[in-house]
């Protein structure tokens, strides 16, 4: 794939020209929309009581249809070809309170848009429609006038004519009613593919009846999957000779799970990639599939594409040179460093000039591409080779249907280089995301690759808990009016180093790679242009922001906040803090004695309750991870620590999912006291029978939180 | 009537502008140097027609380059009539404000560039098209101003009528006017280094609190105010079948007149939503009562509109009502009779001896209850060609409260027992709006956390909420275990009652603060505990008893022993919502010892110990 057809083909896309579909528009979608399966919807249908206690709406009825036509045509410049889209979902919705009808009444619609014109025509448009109905108690049934909708309009006269959008509050609605409406969406493509979709079974509310419908034109190349025990499709061919595939499902329930959810991985859905793969003016890997249904495709048939993808692909930048000769510096430097520094130095300038170069904005496909050239020029990997796969927010790689799907980066002797989150990653640092994953590499020569061979399939190595660490030593001092001043130290490890995010800004990340990289100081970006108060201004609130997670309480503030290490180069592959919070109202009177709070030094934490306490996904925490709280507390002068308080801070907790462990000492002198809390999760994912055990772990956490110090008068 | 959706857009653009303006010049990067404004009032025959506004902004960047952020609003009174700044693009956007549905406003934006040292000039020419809307000039910018002048040119014509004077102002800023030789007059504001006016948590509302020029005038008076707002008053299509029939139900139910007055107000509140369309002269004319009760939907005007249709078309003398509500709005009809000394419109049922006030928007008031939106507020009553100007009775303060009752025992580590939490007035009606913009499944638990206030290690049971339609109270009700609230220490059992347990007795962060502190309810609280002391043990001894009666609060916590019950009774009232700047800190001890008081635990030591 030569990037110069995709610039020239992208620079076609504009002008882009917005402005609301009209009227004309809308009675059309309305005709198409509610001429369709009526048979779905039934505004009388007997809502169950179990529903009817616990929502505020149900959808009676959901029918979501997909219809993608296509067209080829010749003119004076040749073959062209254009593809039309389709979609509308139609909901019927019973309005159970008036929270319902206030969240359904009001509504935004018609946007429309016309992207670039090539030879008089527009490459791509886009028009969306709205209608709705509301069917009273009585049977009678009152039909939404959409034009008496307001039109947002934009420009210094703006008015009807000029209308972006447009909104409506839907007249006369009231509890009891059923509301029917629809969203419609034509897209028009020319050459190009149509957007890809994804249709998701669970809503907000739950849904009687749902079924989700499609017809393909046999010319356009359909692939698609259902993920998650989302159930098969049935497929057919129409009267028209169309492809079709349909779906019923009823009794769709609503996933009451929020915390540590991951719905890609666990929520049934399918994914569309509708393809246009007979133009003759745009790219496609030549093992594109011609028209068709193409159900659940083969993950080798995916890989082939992206094989002969690679093998297309050429490119004409200056990045390559540009890393090459920071790397020739480097090596200077650093004449001893081995091929695993020299690696990583270079994906560090890759990801540098990528980021501080104007002329260079390479996505993670090229630059991976890029980097692995580099590497192949300076002879610094055995094997190696362009990697793609998917983090846990994402589909597996294994079950994508497009070859555009996955993230793309390096495989070099085992070791993955992919695009990290920058500021909380040291170069070649593989982000908790896409630990655990299964992913796929083509190493040695592009050219190669035009004969296609399967990749070499790969599972990157999953860190434990103590990889993946946050440390807080905490010295507390109370003061006279029982706040507290507390000297912190907080330490982020592994995938915790997401907590320290907001403390590296791209000038800063830029900096410290230019110390690492060692780049001459006259070949280094100008300095960064924030002021240094109000750099001050955001590490503060930034600071403030994790002390919130770090802290049970309210009302802290943070200060004196010093960032020692950013966990970003290989000489400090951790994140280290300094800091001093004021907490107030740590400690409070009770008779003569003291008691102090100490247990709101050990990590936020709130009680899973109700409907939370059970559990219908698998658990996802993002990565293994351990949290070790050390808590000092100074006496004050005259008073001495109950020892039996002391012991009352004992516990140990230790089941499947890992652990909660705290207790407390003494000093020698018997002026402190330290408090040492361990967390530990054990899994990065726990299946959703292991939720009692992580229960108990919050529940003991939770308990935690009120342990407090008795302090009592010296006698 | 309502101007609410001007103030509002007014108070949108600050916090829209202060959002950017922090991003690219926080610290004061960017400051206006240099600011003039100048409004022209035009005549056409002898009458108002119009304002010319020429707004001429100059910033300058004072550390680094930056961005100067310069906008201004417009909508179908108000035209730009020209736009401009060297380096930036004018953008004209849709920008409505949060409390209205549709109100046609837009904002016209420049992003300037600025260098560092170096000055560049952004302009805006305007014309108030309905003049009537010139009422009043806002003087802050979310950036500092050095230097600005503001200026008034009133024509000879309208000398001896148009009035402009200040608000608000605070050091730094004068007004002077001069009578110049032709007969015109002159109001000008000059203003050196104001600081810049930025967004602050629980700050009074910019309307209450902004430095402003008034000018009135435009109206003769009152009475040519009231007329303004009866044009749009069209009583000819309230004959309307729909609401004869709902009169007539809601006649046949009530048993005398005031019930029939609760009924009606209570039925409008629970069956009309609030939707503000408020664009052009919407933003006056109220919808007719017919539209109101079809569409389900109404803002102030429509649903007073349709209040008075219902009490009218039972015999009753129903009215409408303009005024300008507490904290929104700084003064009162006969002070500034212009626009902007109101933002709503309520109803009255008038009777020879006493006039009942009706407000169709104070959704969940209990009957009779006046809220404290409205309280005491300067009120013009529709009387035909002319108006009744009278208050709303300034009463209600002492149903806005909230009072809690637990009986405890102690079972383990932790309190065991029942809690009410019981609510009127404004903390009846705040519960159980939020309570309904609920999902069912959601109630219990947010019922739970407020009778769990302010512990989050409480497991509760049995929740319940009652709250009769025609009551003045709400109560929330449920079986309690506050886990570690009595934790046993050796011999000893340490018990954390925390009897006063307010949600908005907060101290006030003063760091940075800039503006003054205003409490977002006026309540008082009550508190009442009893807890079982265990068998073998006995209070080693009673906290001191609190008594707080100074300038922000009345409060008072106490503890007794009777028997073997352990009985503690505590109270807050706040004298006053707005706190000065300068006082925060002074108020904050105040709460500060409330709070410390609450905090304190009692131990019960074991009778063989003691």
């Amino acid at each position: 794939m030569d990037r110069k057809i995709v610039y020239i083909f992208i620079s076609l896309l504009c002008p882009v020209a917005m402005q609301a579909a009209d009227m004309k528009f809308f009675r059309k979608a309305a005709e198409k929309v509610w001429n369709t399966r009526p048979d779905l919807f039934d505004p009388h249908r007997e809502i169950p009581d179990s529903v009817r206690e616990k929502f505020s709406a149900v959808i009676i009825g959901e029918y979501d249809y997909l219809e993608a036509d296509y067209q080829s045509f010749r003119d004076l410049h040749g073959t062209n070809t254009r593809s039309e889209r389709i979609c509308f979902v139609r909901k019927m919705v019973k309005l159970l309170d008036s929270k319902a009808v206030e969240e359904f009444s009001k509504h935004e619609f018609g946007e429309s848009g016309r992207i670039g014109v090539r030879y008089r025509r527009n490459l791509a448009e886009i028009d969306h429609a709205f209608g709705a109905r509301v069917h009273k108690p009585d049977g009678t049934v009152n039909d939404v006038d959409v034009s008496r909708s307001f039109a947002i309009s934009e420009g210094k006269n703006a008015n009807d004519k000029n209308a972006l959008k447009r909104i409506i509050d839907i007249p006369g609605l009231e509890p009891g009613d059923v509301l029917e409406y629809f969203s419609f969406t034509q897209d028009k493509m020319q050459e190009l593919d149509l957007p890809s979709m994804r249709l998701t079974f669970m809503s907000e509310y739950p849904v009687l009846d749902i079924v989700m419908e499609g017809v393909f034109d046999p010319e356009l190349t359909v692939e698609y999957r259902g993920y998650n025990g989302a159930p098969e499709l049935e497929t057919g061919v129409n009267e028209k000779g169309d492809n079709t595939v349909w779906i019923r499902r009823m009794g769709i329930p609503v996933l009451t799970d929020t915390h540590f959810v991951n719905r890609v991985r666990s929520l049934p859905f399918y994914d569309f990639c509708i393809l246009n793969n007979t133009s003759p003016h745009r790219f496609y890997p030549k093992s594109s599939r011609k028209g068709g249904l193409y159900p659940d495709p083969f993950p080798g048939t995916i890989f082939r594409d992206i094989s002969l993808v690679m093998a297309a692909s050429d490119y004409d930048s200056s990045l390559p040179g540009k890393v090459r000769r920071i790397l020739k510096d480097y090596r200077k430097v650093h004449p001893d460093a081995g091929r695993k520094e020299l690696a990583e130095a270079a994906w560090a300038a890759s990801n540098y000039v990528n980021l501080t170069d104007d002329r260079n904005d390479e996505s993670d496909y090229w630059l991976a591409l890029m980097f692995c050239d580099v590497l192949r020029k300076e002879n610094l990997g055995d094997t190696l080779g362009v990697a793609f796969i998917n983090p846990s927010t994402d589909v597996p790689t294994t079950e994508i249907v497009n070859w555009r799907q996955p993230d793309f980066g390096a495989l070099v002797d085992g070791r993955l280089f992919i695009s990290p989150d920058l500021a909380v990653c040291v170069p070649g640092e593989l982000a908790a995301a896409y630990q655990g994953q299964r992913g796929a590499s083509y190493p040695g020569e592009r050219e190669r690759l035009w004969d296609f061979t399967m990749p070499e399939l790969f599972t990157t190595p999953l860190s434990k808990a103590q990889d993946n660490k946050l440390i807080l030593k905490a010295v507390v001092i109370l003061g006279d009016d029982h706040d507290a001043s507390v000297s912190n130290e907080l330490t982020l490890t592994g995938a915790m180093k997401g907590l320290g995010s907001s403390f590296t800004n791209a000038g800063e990340w830029i900096a410290e790679q230019e110390e690492y990289l060692s780049i001459p100081p006259d070949k280094r970006r100008k300095a960064d242009a924030t002021l240094p108060v109000d750099r001050k201004s955001e590490i503060d609130e930034a600071a403030s922001q994790v002390y919130g997670l770090l802290f049970n309480g309210e009302n802290h503030t943070v200060s004196d906040v010093a960032v020692l290490k950013r966990g970003i180069v290989p000489s400090a592959p951790d994140f280290r803090m300094e800091f001093k919070s004021r907490v107030p109202e740590i400690a409070t009177d009770a008779g003569d004695d003291l008691i102090v709070r100490v247990g709101a030094f050990a990590g936020k934490v709130d009680r899973i309750e109700g409907a939370q306490r059970d559990r219908m996904t698998n658990i996802d925490f993002g990565s293994a991870r351990q949290e070790n709280y050390t808590i000092t507390l100074m006496l004050p002068e005259g008073y001495e620590v109950d020892d039996q308080s002391v012991e009352t801070l004992t516990n140990n907790v230790q089941n499947t999912a890992g652990m909660f462990v705290s207790g407390a000492k003494k000093s020698e002198d018997g002026r402190s006291v330290v408090i040492a809390v361990r967390t530990r999760i054990q899994h990065p994912v726990i299946k959703a029978s292991g939720w009692p055990a992580v229960l108990e772990l919050n529940d003991a956490r939770v308990g935690f939180a009120d342990a407090q110090l008795v302090l009592k008068p010296m006698k | 009537m309502n101007r609410t959706p001007l103030l509002t857009f007014i108070l949108f653009l600050y916090t829209f502008v202060v959002a950017r303006a922090a991003d690219a010049s926080s610290a004061d990067n960017v400051v206006i140097c240099e600011e003039l404004h100048v409004c022209t009032l035009q005549v056409k025959d002898g009458v108002l027609c119009a304002v010319k506004s020429v707004e001429e902004t100059t910033y300058t960047a004072l550390h680094s380059d930056g961005f100067a952020d310069a906008l201004t609003m417009y909508n179908d009174n108000v035209t730009i009539d020209k736009a401009s700044a060297p380096g930036a693009k004018p953008y004209y956007r849709s920008l409505e404000a949060t409390d209205a549905f549709y109100s046609g406003s837009r904002v016209c934006y420049m992003r300037v560039p600025v260098e560092k040292g170096k000055k560049v000039k952004a302009v805006f020419h305007q014309t108030y098209k309905a003049p009537e809307h010139f009422c009043d000039v806002f003087l802050m910018s979310p950036y500092r101003k050095i230097h600005s002048r503001t200026v008034i040119k009133v024509p000879p014509s309208l000398a001896g009528d148009i009035r402009v004077r200040p608000f608000g102002f605070i050091e730094g800023m004068s007004l002077s006017s001069d009578t110049l030789a032709d007969g015109s007059v002159i109001h000008t504001v000059e203003a050196q280094d104001l600081p810049a006016w930025r967004y602050e948590e629980d700050a009074p509302s910019s309307g209450l609190s902004m430095p402003r020029l008034i000018v009135t005038g435009q109206f003769s008076d009152v009475k040519a105010l009231y007329r303004h707002f009866q044009k749009y008053v069209d009583d000819g299509k309230d004959d309307d079948a729909g609401i004869r029939d709902l009169a007539a139900e809601l006649s046949a139910k009530a048993a005398d007149r005031f019930a029939l007055i609760d009924s009606i107000a209570y039925w409008v509140r629970r069956n009309i939503r609030y939707l503000a369309v408020e664009h052009g002269e919407y933003a006056f004319r109220p919808a007719p009562a017919a539209e109101v009760l079809v569409s389900r939907t109404g803002d102030c005007k429509g649903s007073a509109n349709l209040i008075k249709s219902l009490l009218r078309h039972n015999g009753l003398d129903g009215r409408l009502v303009w005024t300008g509500t507490n904290g929104e709005i700084p003064f009162d009809w006969d002070s500034v009779p212009a626009l902007c000394a109101g933002n709503h419109v309520i109803a009255a049922c008038v009777f020879p001896d006493t006039t009942v006030f009706i407000d169709g928007t104070a959704s969940w008031a209990s009957p009779g209850y006046i809220p404290p939106s409205i309280r005491g507020r300067r009120v013009m009553i529709e009387d035909g060609e002319d108006c009744i100007l009278t208050n709303v009775p300034d009463s209600g303060h002492e149903w806005d409260r909230e009072d809690r009752r637990a009986d405890f025992r102690i079972s383990g580590n932790d309190l065991v027992g029942h809690m009410s939490v019981s609510m009127s007035g404004v903390m009846r009606m705040a519960f159980l709006s939020a309570y309904a913009s609920l999902e069912p499944r959601d109630k219990v638990s947010v019922a739970s956390r407020l009778v769990a206030y302010p512990r989050k290690n409480s497991v509760t049971d049995s929740v319940e909420v009652k709250a009769p339609l025609a009551g003045d109270r709400v109560t929330v009700g449920a079986q309690v275990t506050e886990k570690n609230a009595a934790k046993k220490v050796g011999d000893r059992i340490y018990l954390d009652l925390k009897p006063v347990r307010d949600m908005l007795l907060e101290v006030v962060d003063t760091a940075g603060r800039v503006r003054d502190y205003m409490l977002p309810y006026g309540y008082s609280s009550a508190f009442e505990y009893t807890v079982e002391i265990p068998e073998g043990y006995t209070v080693e001894r009673l906290p001191a008893p609190l008594s707080v009666d100074d300038e922000w609060y009345s409060a008072s916590v106490r503890y007794a022993v009777d028997g073997s019950i352990l009985r503690c009774v505590a109270a807050v009232s706040p004298k006053t919502r707005l706190v000065p700047l300068k006082s925060i800190a002074e108020r904050n001890r105040c709460v500060k010892a409330i709070r410390r008081a609450s905090d304190s635990q009692l131990a019960l030591v074991s009778a063989q110990q003691k």
